[in-house]
């Protein structure tokens, strides 16, 4: 492999993302720019079909390119420091710990959400749009049945590669961001139920550890609560043990460290499929009971 | 309408330390004298790297991903003469057609900080995360401004804020993410030369003005009250005092009135809500409290060009609220079709413009919206 080769076809990579994202923006302005002149049944499925199958899928693909871009420049990063001579970084993939971990589905998280939806999310203030966000993790935890925990806002702009933090779960401090900045997009409203699944993933590991009193015949040890959870809540013991190891100091990925190994690694790969069944499932009657259980006018009844 | 006095606090300390130089390099000390900020450059062509400065933080399990928005919602400029306007989008600086909303440049920098249009019409100021590139309208870069760092901790910002040239077009104003707003002098053919580094990032700034004399910077952020500074003496010359809330947004008008919009304070609750604010503070030193505007946090105001007429917008509404000042009168406007970030009236006062992350640049000419052609 000649590794200024390799980088310069991830250069390639983000040119041609650039170039596609471009050329995406330009064609869904024409899409919603139809609203004007074509009205009518077709019209609007035509949209809603731009909306909730083709945009999307633009944006993975956008996504993609990003990634493999990242990979190619890692592979060549790591040629590098194969080739150095004796006292090189001596790093490998497997080297920090995180090859051991289970890679899973990477396409999760594609489902769009039902085009009424979206537009009822534009609608609302971003006061209104908060507390929505909030009955979203409030229904979320208790579906667990976990205590619910106050969403924490902050704002972050997007990098210059075009990456936005949406939120995030801190397993020690128990909290849970939202990022102000994507207010406007109504894939926020994905990162409730991503992030409390995350916070599930830890409450499970945690309720699974063996305890020390374990030995003693009245208590049930973790074959039980292993037991527990899947009846409850349908999840296995081996999808707990892969956020186990996942979740071992080292093991997880961060997007900042490698981008499609962030995406690959178990726990982001469940979040992402708990956000494909909320998207797939919510339609404007559910959002607008959220909107009613947060206090929210409810513009347009079904 | 409640009336304030503004208290002056005229001399209320330094600037900072600067001195002009002919090299075109330039160093200058904050009002800390502990603090030494780098020096700021402005090189001919297209010079800087056009690096990210760093990721998040990251810390626990997070969702990330690409950013859909259409126009980054803080970079909007239209040209003195009204027929063109400029957003940022994912591929970088956009030029439209105001005429018929179609694109007409696609400079594809990556840079999406803020934009100003120099009054003369030849140059675009680009903000990018720790530079500013000055280019001509057909994209050739002229002249590349370095000297802002590194984002503040903890502030989110991961490019240039601001930028304000003074109307004769002689200076630039800039305000990094960084915290610290640069002045850069004699702006023309020859380039500019780096000036006085205003060390601002005790305030958290997120807006700064330039007064219609050139003689006036104000700048607000969400620690402190609005500062005026004097741009000839690079000094702090006063506060303005009685801003409710947190300062998110200041804009001058042509008679010289400064308006600023506030955001909300921390102890606002769902049972007991408050609203942002928005006060003018005339040149005789008179806080006038304006109408309270949409939403929780002002971040962008627009005055027309006869000074009369303020559109204010809170962060991620649709709803812009118009306060004439010269009737006294408020009217919402019609609800944009997405959230909206910055502003910015025509020329000729009869189309605000703005940009929304989800539907890109959007004009409207008193009756209703229309959506520009995507980037």
């Amino acid at each position: 492999m000649d590794p200024d080769e390799v980088r310069a076809v991830a250069e390639r990579m983000r040119s041609a993302r650039h170039l596609l994202a471009a050329r995406h923006s330009s064609l869904q302005g024409r899409v919603l720019g139809t609203s004007e002149t074509w009205r009518g049944p077709d019209a609007d499925g035509f949209r809603e079909t731009w909306s909730s199958a083709v945009g999307p899928q633009w944006t993975r693909a956008l996504e993609r390119l990003g990634q493999l871009a990242e990979t190619a420049e890692l592979d060549a990063e790591e040629q590098d420091a194969a080739s150095e001579p004796e006292g090189g970084t001596g790093h490998d993939a497997a080297g920090d710990g995180t090859a051991s971990v289970r890679m899973l589905d990477g396409d999760a998280g594609d489902v769009p959400l039902d085009p009424e939806v979206q537009a009822a999310w534009r609608e609302m203030t971003p006061e209104q749009k908060k507390a929505v966000l909030q009955e979203m993790v409030d229904r979320e935890f208790e579906r667990y049945g976990m205590e619910p925990v106050d969403i924490s806002f902050f704002y972050e702009e997007p990098d210059e590669d075009g990456m936005v933090t949406y939120g995030s779960w801190s397993n020690g401090r128990g909290e849970l961001r939202m990022n102000e900045y994507m207010l406007y997009s109504p894939d926020l409203a994905l990162t409730t139920v991503h992030e409390v699944r995350h916070a599930a993933q830890h409450e499970f590991v945690e309720q699974t550890e063996g305890g020390m009193w374990d030995w003693l015949p009245w208590v049930d040890g973790p074959e039980a609560d292993y037991e527990r959870i899947e009846e409850e809540h349908g999840i296995t013991r081996e999808e707990i043990e892969a956020w186990r190891e996942n979740s071992e100091p080292g093991n997880y990925i961060s997007p900042e460290d490698d981008y499609e190994g962030y995406r690959a690694q178990p726990v982001e790969v469940d979040a992402r499929e708990r956000e494909d069944e909320f998207a797939g499932d919510l339609t404007l009657e559910d959002l607008q009971q959220y909107q009613r259980d947060a206090g929210v006018p409810v513009s347009e009844e079904p | 309408m409640s009336r304030r006095r503004f208290l002056g606090l005229a001399g209320v300390g330094s600037a900072l330390a600067l001195l002009g130089a002919c090299d075109g390099t330039e160093e200058g000390t904050g009002m800390d004298p502990d603090t030494t900020h780098a020096a700021g450059a402005c090189q001919e062509g297209a010079v800087a790297a056009r690096t990210d400065p760093g990721g998040s933080d990251g810390g626990g399990a997070s969702r990330t991903g690409v950013d859909p928005s259409v126009v980054a919602p803080g970079a909007l400029a239209v040209s003195p003469d009204g027929t063109q306007l400029a957003a940022a989008a994912a591929t970088g600086t956009t030029l439209w057609s105001t005429a018929g909303g179609s694109v007409s440049a696609r400079f594809e920098n990556a840079l999406t900080g803020a934009l100003a249009w120099h009054p003369g019409g030849s140059l675009l100021a680009v903000g990018g995360s720790e530079h500013i590139e000055l280019t001509t309208p057909e994209g050739e870069v002229r002249w590349t401004l370095t000297g802002h760092g590194e984002p503040l901790p903890d502030s989110g910002r991961r490019r240039l804020q601001d930028l304000a040239f003074s109307a004769d077009g002689e200076l630039l104003a800039s305000l990094g993410a960084d915290g610290t707003v640069r002045l850069w002098r004699g702006i023309g053919e020859a380039g500019c030369t780096p000036g006085e580094v205003l060390d601002t990032t005790a305030l958290r700034p997120l807006s700064i003005a330039l007064s219609p004399d050139g003689r006036t910077l104000a700048v607000c952020g969400a620690e402190g009250a609005p500062q005026l500074w004097d741009v000839e003496e690079s000094t702090l010359s006063s506060e303005v005092d009685g801003v409710e809330f947190a300062p998110r947004a200041v804009a001058y008008a042509s008679d010289g009135t400064l308006l600023i919009g506030s955001g909300i304070p921390d102890t606002s609750t769902a049972g007991s809500p408050e609203r942002a604010r928005l006060y003018a503070l005339g040149t005789d030193g008179t806080l006038e409290r304006g109408p309270d505007p949409e939403g929780l946090d002002v971040s962008s105001i627009a005055v027309d060009p006869e000074g009369t007429r303020i559109a204010v917008v809170g962060r991620s509404e649709r709803r812009v609220m118009i306060w004439d000042r010269g009737t006294g009168d408020r009217e919402d406007l019609p609800d944009a079709p997405g959230s909206l970030g910055r502003l910015a009236w025509s020329p000729d006062g009869t189309t605000l413009h703005g940009v929304s992350p989800s539907h890109g640049v959007v004009s409207i000419d008193g009756t209703a919206w229309t959506a520009f052609d995507l980037p």
